[in-house]
């Protein structure tokens, strides 16, 4: 037993010391085979066991070659593991990319700022409970004028220079013409908005174009207030500009489909209201023409004025995008020009 | 319009405010005002002088010595120069119209500050010569101490008046300043005319009344053509009138205070005065010298028979005011305001006097205006004589209006809770007579709101609101349903295919006019057919709706080539046919020109518009024959058509290359493709997705290269193989299309690809080749060779 003892010691004490200077993966296979493998020592070792007499004796033998065999197992097993890792270091360190070289993207696909501000106007209403509504730029003069309130020979019919048609109709000068076409068909309570074309006829500068885009809405229920007419802008516009808060002012505006008829200014978002020059030094900005429905623009929908009223408002969309983008001349929206409409990624 | 403080301040007190503060308050509870015009920002250091001394230098030129506070050594170059005259001496450092003037020396004479004409002052528009003061004037006073020269103007905007008629003249300014500010006011001073009512009347006769509502005239004899005195020159400059002569100032002047429009005739022309419409065309000039053709039925001014004033728009010129008129005879009147306007726009004039009178006038002002300008001529020319009584033919439609309307009505529509009273004060500071009848308020309104200002009971909720002021409303949130927004199909889909064309294939998004470009058109050889025209243009080039977006985008295109090679734009946008509109879908595409990149373009067109059509109703479209298109080249174009039940086939739109003649316009080698959808027709086709279950077994793929006839139309290939069918088939797909090597001359090799499995097993190999020889042979009976 003793014998045995000094015999797997000696193997042990071996094994140490050809581990010691171990350098890589593939000896430690050789050693493996050598020292753990079925043609290992250990393995003749095991042969010995039916020299010894005794079950106890047998027993005692068994224990100490498989305590060695397993302490070989745990070695060899460390030392796999320890040599994988540097492995993988050393394949890390080998690697390196130059991240700032350049990738060429074909990406330069451009949707037309108009289109930016009408989802972003949509999403906000949307979310207000707002339905989206359209009618045709080609237009009766009907839908455009009188069903607003705006009789032939109304002054009003100059304030909103109109395009006519030889076959009797018009362009569209406001996205309001949707008002009646809405109430003809829906029943209040109602909340929509309506985005679109619209044309006028000016001459046309960095501020002026024959045609731009509007979004009109409406509200008609029952005892709808001024109040709540500023409530909703408030929060409408508070969206629109990102503004905790921001602050409205109404002024008395005169539109024939509204009575009564608003003027409703923003505090300049340039300046804080400290006046610049994009709001001309008054530290206001004019935006939202807007006011309760005229009774008679609710009788030509087929509403009964006695039992319904509401509101109704108008946002300028290119207006909106000139503000958002910054951009200086409203002829560019209409240019067709990629030089202009690539910046709208 | 221009508000002149200093006038205001005639009629309610506002010299005790900044004209920032007053034009604010106006701004936020009467109408917008758009400036403010301060004179002493631009003159200072005007004084009253004597010419002591005038000495001519050479031709033009004159030394002269002028005595205000003290002596001062100029020199003049105005005709008129001579000793003794009094006139206006700005000294050196003074401000003329934002210029400082300082002393100067001409050819070695010293001159300090400088004499002024009428138009230096900005007074009038004489320069002809120095302004000339009366002999009476004390020398050596600022102008400002002794006239309104250095008045505050509030520019009212004129369109925030338009329903507002009352507003049409200082006077009518008072009354709101009045409410505003809680002050008393006073009316302009007007001439008795009873001292005159025996006087005889003169002979006034309206036979239109439907289109003349009052006409109220007097005669006045031994008047005299003079200056006006100098502070109504001022006062009617600053309030941007050109001043002439007292008698025609007057009438600018009444009609400025009160919004009276006024008109001086010269009482000599004029015998009878008839008021009738036109029965025929006739051409008439009018006093600023213009022939002017005048349409039946526009209501006239006569003597007797001769017509001698457009009525409400302008006067003739057989019958004004000329420098020797004795006498005078005056028109105060009041006309049907929709003729007026109706009528000046037809004819194309515009005037001080038609802008009033197209709002709605008040025809109590009438009497009033004509009242005004005789107290004022008394005040000016005592020598005058009434030549006739007032003489006042009136027939008035107007009624003051009444309205019944409840306190609780009032405060529920503002959305605010405050005392009855308060509501009845406010009503009454705007002269509104307000009585309380049961549960009811009578609310009447004045005659000068009484013309189509106020008629209903909303607007007396307007009226309470801007004075007791928009900020005293608390913003509050209306009660509303839950209630799901309703779906809108077109812009859903319109944005599907906007996101796909700019994110998937890069393609821009452009917008543009509704209109043709004519010019372009013409370039290019589009000739155009029934397209709804406008009937005012903004050029003549513009004046055809557009009825294809592919000019706009071709347009688009020449222009980008200039800084760009390759591009796709794309719009989705009205055209407009006969009377109704349609919403197209259209897109360009530019290319290098390479190797059959005619070819190539045509190809990358047609997968993008088969993405679009996938996208939106889960099939592809069908491309039939080639296009008849004037600027589409016929041999590399297709006509599309659809259907979403596979039987009845709609014509859709268009694709194919742009016309070869195009081309030689352009300096840069390139094939443009582009195609036209009516894209708002496949809005009504919904794509449904169904799960269908799929073989959890394996399946097998098949590549088959087949060789093709390059002549056999694709499509008929494509049918034949259909005709293979084996219940092992899972899926069918055209894999790849190759010309080249190895493949023989007028051939193209076509690889399909076969998907088979069965939903029970794993297929064996004898199954899959037997799929093999049985398509194999299938090919071969239809008279095709496999490539390999």
């Amino acid at each position: 037993m003793k014998k045995l003892k000094e015999k797997l010691e000696l193997f042990f004490k071996e094994f140490e010391d050809e581990i010691k200077n171990l350098d890589s993966l593939e000896k430690l296979k050789d050693i493996e085979i050598k020292y753990s493998g079925k043609k290992s020592q250990l393995h003749s070792f095991l042969k010995l066991i039916g020299d010894f007499k005794t079950a106890e004796e047998k027993k005692e033998a068994g224990f100490l070659i498989n305590r060695t065999k397993s302490e070989i197992e745990e070695r060899l097993k460390v030392l796999k593991e320890n040599f994988e890792k540097k492995e993988i270091e050393k394949r890390l360190k080998e690697q390196s990319i130059d991240f700032t070289k350049p990738v060429f993207s074909q990406n330069d696909g451009s949707l037309h700022p108009i289109t930016f501000i009408k989802r972003d106007v949509e999403r906000i209403l949307t979310g207000m409970g707002f339905s989206l509504v359209t009618g045709p730029e080609m237009e009766t003069e009907y839908y455009n004028f009188e069903a607003l309130n705006i009789p032939p020979t109304h002054p009003a019919r100059d304030m909103q220079d109109t395009f006519f048609l030889l076959n009797g109709m018009i362009l569209r000068t406001h996205t309001s013409s949707c008002q009646s076409r809405t109430l003809e068909k829906y029943n209040p309570p109602l909340r929509i908005f309506a985005p679109g074309k619209c044309f006028r006829y000016e001459s046309i500068d960095a501020s002026h174009e024959t045609a731009f885009y509007q979004v009109e809405g409406l509200v008609v229920d029952q005892n709808i207030t001024i109040a709540n007419l500023i409530g909703t802008m408030k929060t409408l516009l508070s969206e629109i500009f990102h503004r905790e808060d921001i602050d409205v002012r109404l002024r008395p505006g005169y539109f024939p489909f509204v009575e009564p008829g608003f003027e409703l200014d923003i505090k300049c978002i340039i300046c804080n209201g400290k006046g610049c020059s994009t709001c001309k030094h008054s530290g206001w900005l004019e935006l939202v023409p807007c006011g309760m429905v005229h009774p008679n623009v609710l009788k030509y929908g087929g509403i009964d004025p006695e039992k319904y009223n509401g509101f109704a408002f108008g946002l300028g969309l290119t207006r909106l995008a000139m503000m958002r983008y910054k951009i200086n001349d409203i002829r560019f929206l209409n240019s067709g020009d990629l030089r202009f409409l690539k910046q709208f990624r | 319009m221009k508000i002149s403080l200093r006038w205001l301040n005639d009629f309610v007190k506002v010299d005790d405010i900044s004209p920032k503060e007053l034009s604010q308050l106006l701004t936020m509870k009467t109408a917008e005002t758009e400036g403010i015009y301060s004179k002493k920002d631009y003159y200072s250091n005007i004084y009253t002088c004597e010419i002591v001394e005038a000495v001519k230098i050479d031709e033009k030129h004159f030394k002269c010595k002028v005595k205000s506070d003290k002596i001062y050594e100029l020199i003049s170059g105005a005709p008129n120069t001579r000793k003794g005259l009094k006139t206006f001496h700005i000294k050196p450092g003074g401000k003329l119209d934002g210029e400082t003037i300082s002393t100067k020396s001409f050819s070695g004479e010293i001159s300090e500050g400088m004499l002024l004409s009428g138009k230096e002052l900005g007074i009038n528009n004489d320069h002809s010569g120095l302004f000339q003061l009366p002999e009476e004037t004390r020398v050596g006073l600022e102008i400002g101490e002794f006239t309104d020269f250095y008045d505050d103007i509030i520019e009212i905007d004129n369109k925030s008046l338009t329903h507002r008629p009352d507003l049409w003249g200082i006077f009518g300014f008072s009354r709101e300043v009045k409410a505003i500010l809680g002050r008393q006011n006073k009316t302009p001073k007007i001439f008795e005319k009873n001292e005159i009512q025996n006087l005889p009347e003169f002979p006034i006769e309206i036979i239109d009344r439907e289109k003349c509502y009052r006409y109220v005239g007097v005669k006045i004899d031994n008047i005299k053509v003079e200056q006006s005195p100098l502070n109504i020159q001022i006062r009617l400059s600053n309030t941007g009138h050109v001043p002439r002569n007292i008698i025609v100032d007057l009438t600018n002047y009444v009609m400025t205070e009160i919004g009276q429009p006024l008109h001086a005739f010269d009482g000599e022309s004029i015998k009878k005065i008839v008021v009738d419409s036109a029965k025929d065309d006739f051409i008439f000039t009018t006093l600023d010298k213009v022939e002017r053709k005048l349409p039946k039925g526009i209501l006239l001014i006569k003597n007797e028979n001769t017509p001698v004033a457009i009525a409400g728009i302008m006067g003739g010129g057989n019958s004004d005011i000329k420098d020797n008129s004795k006498s005078l005879f005056l028109e105060s009147a009041n006309f049907d305001a929709s003729h007026i306007r109706k009528m000046s726009t037809r004819i194309a004039l515009r005037t001080d006097s038609s802008a009033r009178f197209e709002k709605s006038l008040d025809p109590e002002n009438s009497l009033i205006g004509c009242l005004r300008y005789v107290q004022l001529l008394k005040e000016n020319q005592k020598e005058i004589k009434m030549a006739s009584c007032i003489t006042d033919k009136n027939y008035n439609p107007f009624k003051k209006n009444v309205i019944y309307t409840d306190y609780t009505y009032i405060k529920k529509t503002i959305g605010i809770d405050i005392e009855d009273e308060k509501i009845k004060n406010i009503l009454k500071s705007l002269e509104f007579e307000v009585e309380d009848e049961k549960d009811k308020i009578k609310i009447t309104a004045p005659t000068y709101r009484s013309t189509k200002d106020i008629s209903i009971k909303e607007d007396i909720v307007e009226e309470v609101v801007r004075i007791y002021g928009f900020d005293n409303v608390k913003p509050a949130l209306p009660k509303l349903q839950i209630k799901a927004p309703l779906r809108n199909v077109e812009n859903e889909k319109d944005n599907i295919i906007k996101d796909l064309l700019t994110y998937r294939y890069n393609l821009n998004e452009v917008d543009s006019h509704p209109w043709f470009d004519d010019k372009f058109n013409k370039k290019v050889g589009y000739k155009t057919g029934d397209e709804i025209e406008i009937k005012n243009p903004i050029t003549i080039d513009n004046k055809f709706l557009r009825s294809s977006l592919l000019p706009i985008l071709l347009k688009f295109s020449f222009e980008n080539l200039k800084y760009f090679d390759e591009f796709s734009l794309y719009e989705i946008g009205k055209t407009f046919h006969k009377d109704t509109e349609i919403k197209k879908l259209g897109i360009i595409s530019v290319d290098r020109k390479t190797k059959n990149q005619e070819e190539k373009s045509f190809f990358k067109m047609k997968l993008i518009i088969n993405d679009i059509f996938e996208r939106l109703t889960g099939k592809e479209p069908e491309y039939r024959t080639p296009t008849e298109h004037q600027l589409i080249n016929p041999s590399i174009s297709s006509d599309i058509y659809f259907s979403q039940d596979e039987k009845n086939f709609e014509f859709i739109g268009y694709i194919g290359i742009i016309h070869p003649k195009i081309n030689s316009l352009l300096d840069k080698k390139v094939v443009i493709s582009f195609c036209e959808i009516e894209i708002e027709r496949l809005y009504r086709f919904e794509k449904n997705i169904l799960f269908k279950q799929f073989s959890t077994f394996p399946q097998t793929s098949l590549d088959f290269s087949i060789l093709k006839n390059k002549k056999e139309i694709f499509k008929d290939f494509e049918n034949k193989l259909k005709e293979f069918k084996n219940d092992l088939i899972k899926d069918f797909k055209i894999y790849d299309i190759y010309t080249g090597e190895n493949i023989p001359e007028g051939f193209e090799s076509v690889t399909v690809r076969y998907t088979i499995g069965s939903d029970q097993k794993t297929l064996t190999g004898e199954e899959i080749e037997e799929f093999q020889k049985l398509f194999i042979s299938f090919i071969k009976d239809k008279g095709y060779t496999l490539r390999n």
